[in-house]
């Protein structure tokens, strides 16, 4: 959402450090959509994204007097969104399925061409990796967490983080790779 | 080749979720208000009768402990009363002088099939000095004479120099000493001491100066008065000093306070409950392999404000450290077993507990380093989340304790190591946290 004429990001920030509801919404709709970009990439569905973007917000209303301008708002909130996903992956850990990959369904979508993939396609394509795989490729390729962060966070050893990104990244070239030759066929 | 495929696959992921539109805002925003600002309906309303509870605890403990103390009072009361012969309504007393007879190692039997001898006695008691009868009695056991001065108010009633080896008893038909004790009195009688029975009196009026009857008395009395005031509520403060421990967490030496009630149920059991304060911080290390949260690497990186993370020509590392700092409000309802009556038991039971505060910090730190340019900046954040009475937890813990009790006076100080076992995970934000320590307890009016 654009922001209305004659305010600023820092400006508006400045007004939710007052705690004004009215400009709390506004902040939310303003970085709704980057935070639900972030928040589905970790989440299986819509629903789960969106509660973990409601529950970091929440944080991060909590906590935004803390927040210093002179760091940019986006990477301050992602920070909050990914630990605040993580928080919910090692809540639920003991109730997800890890599915393995040779098991999964191909994705089936024509837009083969990498460049031409949108979020959901991109999305139907993370779900197809396991819980565990998908969480280490968001967190090490796109959030840029090394491998000894990653096992702090999700409570597994450095070598098992390289080892689910090294199948996460070879998982999807593969299905990106069959659904090519699928599309050449076609 | 792969991992250009891989590296264009991760630019298109980050361009595509960098950019997403959201299209539900509304909805969204909606469902966060729910949550958001936190609405407190129902839990001042559980505060408030938890702590209502804990009042009427209180208060009940105190107003049982001081009617405790004033039965207490009125039962020495009447028991010295009957000790001490009404000096305007004993006219009909008849007191028996220690005859050289039983002076001589008879003894002396009691009731109407012995009154002659005695009665003879009693004559020439009256008759050799009325004031001896008219006086109050001596009362060799110091100290019940003290309490009978006491209570009558007129300490010098009692005359020190008089008939230093007698007691009466009062033949007063509401008499409170038992058959035993009457018993225990005719037990010191057969040990030849001087006697003094009351007119009639068939069963308790019965007056001896024997040392070994006296005792027995002092003891059946004493035994009533123990009985009488064998408190069934003890008060008690505490402190308590532990370590507290959660999964990942470094210890963390912690303390408590409180106030104690200890209700007695049985001669042996104790039913053990009260009001604490304690407190549990943690530390998570970021260094642990297991901290619970981390930072972003180049979090703080987005110095273009492009929020880029992990672009090229830039390196970075990033640590967080975590803080939990709970304070609970915890009642604990133990049942002890108690092994000596120096105080020494072993209690089980369960704590229930309101946090009271519960503040949990995040601290990012981040140092980035442009490989281009070689310059490198760092980055510390802290996110805090505090709340007040939001979470309520109960049946939290299994306690364990065992008690070590010392005599201090009529107080008790006692020692109790114990260990508290999380039944599940606790506070608002689920850590799974025992502690184990030690606790020392003065018990007000607990000695003996």
């Amino acid at each position: 959402m654009q922001l209305p004429p004659g305010i600023t990001e820092q400006g508006l920030i400045q007004q939710c450090k007052n705690g004004d509801l009215k400009h709390l919404e506004m902040l939310y709709k303003h970085f709704y959509g980057y935070a639900m970009g972030v928040g589905l990439r970790y989440s299986n569905n819509r629903d789960d994204a969106l509660e973990v973007v409601n529950d970091a917000f929440i944080k991060a209303f909590g906590d935004i007097k803390n927040y210093h301008a002179d760091k940019p708002f986006k990477a301050w909130l992602r920070r909050i969104i990914v630990n605040t996903a993580i928080d919910r992956y090692r809540k639920e850990r003991k109730y997800l399925v890890n599915i393995d990959l040779d098991d999964a369904m191909h994705i089936g979508y024509q837009a083969m061409v990498l460049q031409q993939l949108n979020a959901n396609d991109i999305l139907k394509l993370l779900d197809q990796l396991p819980d565990a795989h998908r969480m280490v490729f968001n967190l090490y390729e796109i959030d840029g967490y090394d491998h000894n962060e990653i096992a702090a966070m999700m409570g597994i050893t450095a070598s098992s983080s390289r080892v689910y990104l090294g199948r996460a990244k070879e998982k999807l070239r593969m299905l990106l790779q069959e659904d090519k030759e699928h599309e050449r066929r076609v | 080749m792969s991992e250009e495929f891989d590296k264009r696959l991760k630019d298109h992921i980050t361009d595509v979720f960098d950019n997403y539109e959201g299209s539900s805002a509304d909805a969204g925003w909606a469902l966060l208000r729910e949550k958001y600002p936190e609405k407190d309906k129902k839990r001042p309303v559980a505060w408030w009768w938890f702590g209502v509870a804990a009042g009427l605890l209180l208060i009940l403990g105190i107003a049982l402990w001081l009617n405790t103390g004033e039965k207490t009072t009125q039962a020495l009361k009447q028991i010295t009363s009957a000790k001490l012969p009404h000096r305007d309504t004993n006219a009909d007393r008849i007191v028996a002088q220690p005859s050289p007879a039983t002076n001589s190692g008879k003894a002396v039997p009691t009731g109407e099939s012995a009154g002659a001898t005695e009665l003879a006695d009693a004559r020439t008691t009256r008759q050799n000095g009325e004031g001896n009868a008219a006086r109050a009695p001596y009362f060799r056991h110091r100290k019940l004479a003290r309490e009978v001065a006491s209570s009558k108010g007129n300490a010098s009633s009692i005359d020190k120099d008089e008939q230093p080896e007698s007691l009466i008893v009062n033949n007063n038909t509401s008499h409170p000493l038992s058959n035993n004790d009457t018993e225990s009195i005719r037990t010191g009688m057969a040990a030849n001491k001087p006697v003094i029975l009351a007119k009639n009196d068939t069963a308790t009026g019965i007056k001896t100066d024997s040392a070994a009857s006296l005792k027995k008395v002092i003891a059946s009395v004493d035994q009533k008065k123990t009985a009488t005031t064998g408190k069934k509520l003890t008060l008690s403060v505490f402190v308590s000093g532990y370590n507290s421990y959660a999964n990942n967490s470094n210890n963390n030496f912690n303390s408590g306070a409180g106030v104690g009630t200890d209700i007695a149920l049985s001669k042996s059991f104790k039913l053990s409950t009260g009001l604490g304060l304690f407190q549990n911080k943690f530390n998570y290390d970021p260094t642990s392999s297991n901290v619970y949260y981390t930072a972003p690497s180049g979090a703080g990186s987005g110095s273009s404000g492009t929020g880029g993370v992990g672009s090229p020509g830039s390196y970075s590392s990033s640590s967080v450290a975590y803080y939990a700092d709970q304070l609970a409000l915890e009642v604990p309802l133990k049942l002890s077993l108690q092994v000596s009556k120096r105080g020494n038991n072993i209690a089980v039971g369960i704590s229930s507990a309101i946090y009271a505060s519960e503040k949990h910090r995040q601290t990012f730190s981040a140092v980035n380093l442009n490989t281009t340019t070689q310059v490198s900046t760092s980055t510390s954040t802290d996110v805090v989340t505090q709340t007040y009475f939001s979470t309520f937890a109960f049946a939290k813990s299994l306690d364990l304790s065992a008690g070590f009790g010392y005599q201090l006076g009529k107080n008790r100080i006692v020692l109790e190591p114990f260990v508290k076992i999380p039944f599940n995970s606790l506070g608002r934000s689920d850590l799974r946290y025992g502690s184990i320590g030690t606790s020392l307890r003065f018990a007000f009016g607990a000695g003996k």
